[in-house]
């Protein structure tokens, strides 16, 4: 097995992503199939994003040992969104495969109409002669085809844990060599051509619902993603949502900290406080009305959580 | 060109420490941080070392923790190491030094942010002599900032049941018809002869079904945390039709008869071989749902739906915990799997603790009758295997 080089050319921390434009001329991942040269572009909008030092360490070592990045964390602190936003700092194509239990790894790479072409044959269409009109390549493959081309992409496996155990298993093989060849029709042979500056760069994201298996878990670089502790840094995130008013962002992270120092079954993620507050700036919700938790429905989930909240409230009263 | 160069000795020392403590660690983890210093990584400070480590070492929030304890406990006190490349082109020598860290002639110099020595920002508690003894001197001793790893190390590791879980399985079609039959399909157009429809099958579903029995309390209670464990990742990682766990306390039925077993109270260690057939299958008796043993379910009605065509696992030290032997609870067990044997002909005991333990005790009775096996890896394997129907070579099967 060919050893793989280290590419350090590409960093993501240090590009400023504050000072990129809100727009950027990107490759469209969609276009089918995959384009030899000079592939159409799509207006891509920058995603409000700030990650902090050790997550851009973290992307930084994945992309240069050509490892792919695997994300755990809570639900809603943007293991998700880090994938778009590196996309867009580095100016490209995001081809995102969102995994569900009935998903296979082999449709990451391609997939075989076979009803179709037994109804054309059936028919007598000429086409159904050619196996490769039948073949429709997934995220990972057309990757892969783009980098045989000359062109590098970021590609997303979102909650990989969803799927059968055998789905990680089966991608060990390809996620190393980052190349494959479609069974049904040999000549369609896909190759990054071993090139570092070239390689797909992966981000797996995992709920911590089921273990993985312990090879797939070994080609991978962890990175666990804390919720943010202290107060500027939640600060900070409240601002990149362009939420205006300070007094009322500055109270709802007081509250927010607050709230988790309680032992409640499911602590509010960031996501959810993202939008907490920006529905009552929205609504223009007095900053003094924040101490009595309204509309605490977006920030707990579960009837325990509140009645445990709101007895808290009441004693403070 | 072969990289010769080799990691500093606390690295080593590290990597190590990892794969005594169960970390699935091979030449490639050791290139891969050597790879990734030579490019520049984790050079600033020990945190970044530290959060290079765990990036490629560490894979979960555990790991993290027993990482982080043994490379503080590992790494020299001032920062000071050095690596040494020998490469042809450039042949630098990276130093680390307490202050700042310095290389050549790599492609990128990376920006060093405000950089910060080891574990310098502690302060030394001062001491007062007490009652004529010496003063103590805290100047140099270290204190890590995590000196308790909460983690805990079992000798069979989640991971490890859920390997051998995944061997229980019993793959059946059934369900909503969602996948494509190709040979029903090509079957039934070359029966008919003419364009038919094609033909769907359901998708496998594992329809294996486990019934766990475990003993809490009284001699198991040193092992209730490792039991909780086990249980918790076969429920979780056994991706089983259904797992149900049901507690009980030495023995799951009890009052079995015992008129016949007069004759043998002579001798001082009496062994049952001699009146087995005697001995009537018992399913009186009582199991818990909870862990706490409050919740009571009857024993017969938990066979009736749990155990018919399933595997069972009976989790318990069989006496061996305080090293005696009765013969009441040898009999009591005895007819109780001869009334699980009814049920279901696959079942195993699991013991916690090890073979040398089992002497002596009605354990080894026990084990002559049921197969037993220690709640180890190897164990877990061959509890499995047992499990599934294979062969076990009992010296007096019931």
């Amino acid at each position: 097995m060919p050893k793989r080089t280290i590419d350090t050319s590409t960093r993501f921390s240090q590009v400023a992503y504050d000072r990129l434009p809100d727009t950027r001329d990107i490759e469209d991942p969609e276009v089918e199939p995959v384009p030899i040269a000079a592939p159409p572009t799509e207006c891509v909008s920058k995603e409000l994003y700030l990650p902090d030092d050790k997550l851009k360490e973290a992307v930084d070592l994945a992309i240069a040992l050509g490892r792919p990045l695997l994300l755990q964390g809570e639900p809603g602190c943007g293991k998700t969104r880090l994938a778009y936003a590196v996309a867009y700092a580095l100016g490209l194509p995001l081809e995102a495969s969102y995994i569900k239990s009935t998903s296979r790894a082999q449709d990451l790479l391609y997939t075989y109409d076979a009803v179709n072409r037994l109804y054309d044959a059936q028919i007598g269409k000429e086409v159904s002669q050619d196996v490769r009109q039948y073949i429709r390549l997934g995220p990972l493959g057309r990757a892969i085809a783009r980098a045989q081309y000359g062109r590098r992409s970021v590609v997303l496996i979102d909650e990989i844990d969803k799927a059968d155990l055998d789905f990680p298993n089966d991608l060990l093989w390809e996620l190393d060599q980052l190349e494959f060849r479609v069974t049904e029709a040999p000549e369609m042979h896909y190759a990054d051509g071993n090139d570092p500056a070239l390689r797909p760069i992966v981000f797996i994201t995992h709920n911590e619902e089921k273990a993985l298996p312990t090879a797939f878990l070994r080609r991978c670089i962890f990175h666990y993603i804390d919720f943010p502790e202290t107060e500027e840094r939640l600060q900070q995130i409240l601002a990149t949502q362009k939420i205006d008013d300070g007094k009322l962002s500055q109270k709802a992270v007081e509250v927010n900290l607050e709230l988790r120092q309680l032992d409640l079954s499911k602590l509010p993620g960031l996501r959810v406080l993202q939008d907490w507050v920006g529905y009552l700036e929205a609504v223009q919700r007095p900053t003094e009305e924040l101490d009595t938790l309204p509309n605490i429905g977006a920030l707990l989930k579960q009837e325990i959580d509140r009645k445990r909240v709101m007895e808290v409230l009441a004693q403070k009263q | 060109m072969a990289d010769t160069s080799t990691l500093p000795t606390f690295l080593w020392q590290l990597f190590q420490g990892l794969r005594r403590r169960g970390f699935v660690m091979g030449p490639a983890e050791y290139e891969a941080l050597r790879d990734a210093l030579r490019a520049g990584f984790g050079w600033n400070s020990r945190e970044t070392l530290r959060d290079l480590c765990s990036s490629l070492w560490a894979k979960s929030r555990r790991d993290k923790e027993v990482l982080t304890a043994l490379l503080e406990l590992l790494a020299p006190e001032r920062d000071i190491w050095e690596y040494s490349v020998p490469s042809s082109q450039n042949s630098a020598v990276l130093k680390k030094n307490g202050t700042a860290a310095k290389y050549t002639n790599i492609s990128n110099p990376r920006n060093l942010d405000s950089l910060t020595t080891g574990s310098n920002d502690l302060v030394v508690p001062a001491t007062v002599a007490q009652n004529k003894l010496p003063p103590n001197d805290l100047e140099d001793v270290q204190v890590s900032e995590r000196p308790f790893i909460f983690v805990p190390q079992f000798p069979l590791t989640y991971r490890e049941v859920a390997q051998a879980c995944r061997r229980l399985r019993r793959p059946i079609r059934t369900g909503a018809p969602i996948e494509l039959d190709i040979e029903g399909t090509i079957n039934r157009r070359s029966q008919l002869g003419v364009s038919t429809p094609i033909v769907m099958q359901p998708r496998r579903r594992n329809l294996a079904r486990l019934l766990l029995l475990v003993d809490r309390q009284g001699s198991m209670a040193p092992f209730h945390q490792f039991c909780d464990e086990i249980c918790n990742a076969i429920q979780k990682a056994g991706r089983l039709e259904e797992t149900k766990i049901c507690y009980f306390h030495n023995v799951p039925a009890e009052g079995a008869e015992d008129d016949f077993l007069q004759p043998l109270m002579s001798q001082l260690f009496p062994v049952l071989d001699p009146v087995l057939s005697k001995i009537q299958p018992l399913e009186e008796g009582f199991l818990y749902t909870d862990p706490e043993l409050l919740v009571p379910e009857l024993l017969k009605s938990v066979l009736k739906t749990h155990a018919d065509e399933a595997a069972v696992l009976i989790i318990s030290d069989a006496g061996a915990a305080r090293k005696k032997y009765r013969v009441s609870r040898l009999l009591d067990t005895v007819a109780f799997v001869k009334a699980l044997g009814n049920y279901s002909p696959n079942y195993a005991w699991l013991n916690p603790l090890s073979k040398h333990h089992w002497s002596r005790s009605t354990a080894a009775q026990i084990a002559r009758h049921v197969p037993m096996f220690e709640l180890n890896h190897e164990g877990m394997q061959r509890a499995v295997n047992a499990l599934r129907g294979q062969q076990y070579v009992l010296e007096r099967p019931l």
